[in-house]
């Protein structure tokens, strides 16, 4: 039957069938060619996203890669920038950081074609948008990325006339983030409208971070060499980074003919009393508005430093007359002479200013040493001035470094000697003390104390010196306790120096001292000056507390010209006070001075106190101590200081000095009450 | 040649012609006809289909291509329409085969050779185009362009000084689109 049929055409009734089943074919056909298509689409998507996912992948990998590797901001986000740029072809990307002020400011690196966006790129610079300001200032604000396209979303933005004029279509700006914080923005431009894409957006937050941590990283290092190179309270630059400064300034005059560099040194005058007196809290604030108003009046080329304490530095670089200098000098002058307010009252500081210039041969150092030495100049010309580091003190400072060099051999060349100056009971006559003074008797002159003695204290020779002073004194004291025709022997006031104070041996020293002449330590009065317990007062008053357990006698030297308190006194472990002696050369002329001093003999006296006039040189001096109730009365009046012999011929008589005490004097009960005191 | 290209190319002769001259065009041809986008294909089989073309439809072989371009435009812009609807004219679209289109051909296609096209927009009454492919089908090229601009209602002109069929290093075509209706 089939072999029939397949033999034989087919019948014409049979067409419709035929027909139907041509239909049914091409209608499977069309399906087949339409499932092809779809799996080709569904495969093409795959591939696509495929791809995009692995350029994702480069794309972050390349950041990565750049930000571990580079060296700062800009070159590892550059690298980025250009990466991400030709990853979604765009047309520029431009990176925004945002500074300490918050605000995001534009920087100079750039991606893409920058040449033929110029007038854009032109446009850009310089510019800073505060949170909610443009692009980079919206994007500060929300810490999100902002898309935007012509025609409406551009029109609002501060560059939209630039973006118009470069044909810029589409912005993108997105952040650059440090945990929560955005630390900068990288924004991109392209020619056409785009709408958002979401993958991208994905990809660019996920760069945002790993660039958020390079700028983090590298700020975190930035403040690291900053806080090396810059003072903490005032932010300004510091020791460190001024001798940089000065190295390559230095570095500089000596290539270019005819400019000069001159370094400041700048050094408050009164500064350690308001410290002392408010507090450290209130130095550091009145340091923090010195720096600002010495910031104020230089030039926006010169710099100011701190090298520490009260101590500022100014550079100035490339100069090529000394007019500026001589500006500048009078300008931080004046600019001091504001009061300043602390604590609800005002102070007045001034300055000492020392200037250094370079003649290009100087070391950094050495150059900040001269103007150091020209300051100390100032200082001891009356301060609140300035001066100039000169020939003649370049002078002073070798006739200096030659003193300090045979102050060292003074001792073993049995230079130093010892004078004495009789300390007068003011109701008998009689001697009842004697300070010791230094004196240094070099081969050709003899040096006054005011020409060593503050070098032996810059040096620390003052410890080696002072311990010969201690001891020389003592054999003294026990020579003339031997000596027969001196009924009584006096007491030996010793001066004793902050630096030897704080010298952890003295106690030792003393000790050994008062042993080797088996001294009566009660015979012996160590002074000290108020300065002792004003920088440190704790350390001070141990060391002085652990003197008077020896037995010693603690005076206190030059009283009234420091800036303890009369509640210091109740503190200190002393005996004696001694009056300055410029409180009684004002005594006859200046009731303030009769006033401050009466206050202080009330003090004394109500804490038991012996109290001491130094400086006598008139009558009438002498009659106003006495009336005042001084004890002890020393000065030119009774006797200058003099030699050990010349001394003991005094000790021999013993009311001395009662012909000048007349009719108000010979008061034994009161005499032997003050020297029982002393003795306590 | 990417497969797609022999899906569009029969597509429009299916369209234009009918079922049976595909068939022809196959048989002329000796190949099998078994293209998917997914695949590449030697270029000789596609020189040999327009070739069969050209003699089974009597016309030259570059009216073929060219006719081919026009025919695979609206194709294109049905299978990948996101790309046309950024654009309101032909020429922003035609601007964009650098930086947007042979991109995501690249993306399905890894290794795809695409045509390398510069651009002179210095004047804008009208479009320089260069064209440079080893294949030199810048016959197709301006089959495209003339179906880039019916898809925009424009109508293209081009006026083409050089041609690597010529003889020229590479093609350029000076491109004038009419205002869009």
């Amino acid at each position: 039957m089939s072999d029939e049929y397949s033999l034989q055409p087919y019948a014409l009734t049979e067409l419709p069938e035929i027909q139907a089943r041509v239909d049914r074919l091409e209608r499977q056909l069309r399906r087949q060619r339409l499932a092809r298509q779809e799996a080709e689409r569904i495969s093409e998507r795959a591939t696509r996203e495929l791809y995009d996912k692995q350029q994702g992948l480069v794309l972050l990998e390349t950041v990565a890669t750049a930000a571990n590797e580079a060296t700062g901001i800009e070159p590892a986000i550059a690298t980025s920038l250009e990466a991400i740029r030709a990853h979604a072809s765009w047309r520029l990307g431009h990176l925004w950081l945002r500074d300490r002020a918050d605000e995001m400011v534009s920087t100079d690196v750039w991606a893409g074609d920058t040449d033929r966006h110029a007038p854009f790129c032109e446009a850009s610079r310089g510019l800073r948008f505060g949170p909610g300001v443009g692009l980079p200032g919206r994007v500060l604000k929300d810490g999100r990325a902002v898309w935007m396209s012509d025609p409406a979303g551009l029109m609002s933005l501060p560059r939209d006339d630039a973006m118009r004029a470069a044909q810029l279509r589409t912005a993108l700006c997105f952040p650059l983030l440090a945990g929560p914080d955005v630390v900068g923005a990288l924004e991109f431009f392209a020619d056409s409208v785009l709408e958002p894409d979401l993958e991208l957006l994905a990809l660019m937050s996920q760069a945002g971070t790993q660039l958020g941590r390079v700028v983090e990283r590298q700020r975190a290092a930035e403040a690291l060499v900053h806080q090396a190179t810059h003072d903490a309270l005032t932010g300004l630059p510091n020791r460190v980074l001024i001798l940089d400064l000065l190295k390559r300034s230095l570095a500089r005059q000596s290539r270019a003919d005819g400019e000069r560099t001159a370094v400041f040194f700048v050094d408050l005058d009164g500064f350690k009393a308001i410290n002392d007196t408010l507090g450290h809290a209130a130095g550091d604030r009145l340091l923090s508005e010195v720096a600002a108003r010495l910031s104020r009046v230089i030039r926006c080329e010169d710099t100011l430093g701190r090298l520490g304490g009260d101590e500022f530095v100014i550079v100035c670089e490339a100069l090529t007359d000394e007019y500026p200098v001589v500006m500048i000098a009078d300008r931080l002058g004046v600019s001091l002479r504001e009061p300043f307010t602390l604590d609800g009252e005002q102070f007045l500081v001034s300055a000492s200013i020392g200037i250094a210039l370079a003649d290009g041969s100087e070391e950094p150092g050495a150059l900040i040493e001269q103007a150091d030495a020209a300051m100390y100049r100032s200082k001891e010309l009356g301060r609140a001035r300035y001066e100039f580091f000169s020939d003649a003190l370049r002078e002073r400072i070798a006739h200096r470094l030659e003193l300090e060099s045979a102050l060292r051999h003074a001792i073993a060349r049995g230079e130093l000697r010892l004078h004495y100056q009789p300390e007068v009971d003011l109701h008998t006559g009689a001697i009842v003390g004697v300070e010791a003074l230094l004196r240094w008797q070099r081969p050709e002159a003899l040096v006054t104390p005011g020409e060593f003695i503050g070098l032996a204290e810059d040096t620390g020779l003052i410890v080696p010196i002072g311990t010969w002073v201690l001891t020389e004194a003592l054999r003294q004291l026990a020579a003339w306790e031997n000596d027969a025709a001196i009924a009584t022997s006096p007491w030996m006031s010793v001066n004793l120096s902050v630096r030897q104070l704080s010298d952890p041996e003295l106690i030792p020293r003393v000790t050994a001292a008062l042993e080797h002449r088996c001294a009566d330590p009660a015979r012996l009065l160590l002074e000290v000056t108020e300065s002792v317990v004003l920088d440190d007062a704790e350390a001070g008053l141990s060391v002085l507390t652990a003197l008077r357990c020896l037995g010693t006698e603690i005076g206190i030297d030059d009283f009234g010209t420091g800036y303890a308190s009369l509640s210091y006194l109740r503190r200190f472990p002393a005996s004696v006070v001694k009056v300055d002696r410029s409180f009684i050369a004002e005594l006859g002329n200046d009731h303030r001075a009769r006033a401050i001093v009466e206050a202080i003999v009330t003090m004394s006296r109500s804490l038991g106190l012996k109290i001491v006039a130094e400086g006598i040189e008139t009558a009438q001096q002498l009659r106003i101590v006495r009336e005042l109730g001084f004890d002890i009365g020393q000065g030119y009046l009774f006797a200058r200081p003099g030699s050990a012999a010349d001394i003991g011929r005094l000790l021999g008589n013993a009311t001395a000095f009662g012909s000048l005490l007349g009719p108000v004097a010979r008061d034994e009960t009161e005499s032997a009450h003050s020297r029982a005191a002393l003795a306590r | 040649m990417k497969g797609i290209v022999f899906n569009l190319l029969e597509q429009s002769v299916v369209a234009d012609h009918g079922e049976d001259v595909w068939e022809e065009l196959l048989d002329v041809s000796c190949l099998d006809g078994v293209y998917t986008s997914l695949g590449s294909y030697p270029d000789e089989d596609l020189f040999a289909l327009v070739g069969a073309a050209a003699s089974v439809l009597e016309v030259r072989s570059d009216d073929v291509v060219r006719w081919f371009g026009q025919r695979s435009l609206p194709l294109f812009a049905e299978r990948y329409p996101q790309l046309f609807s950024r654009h309101v004219d032909a020429r922003s679209f035609v601007l964009t085969l650098n930086e947007i289109i042979h991109p995501e051909v690249r993306k399905l296609y890894p290794g795809a050779i695409v045509p390398e096209f510069g651009f002179d927009t210095s004047d804008a009454d009208w479009l320089g185009m260069d064209y440079y492919s080893p294949r030199k089908l810048c016959a197709f090229a301006e089959g495209l362009l003339i179906g880039a601009g019916e898809h925009y209602g424009q109508t293209v002109t081009i006026d083409q000084p050089q041609c690597m069929n010529r003889g020229d290093r590479e093609c350029r075509m000076n491109i004038r689109f009419s205002r869009t209706r």
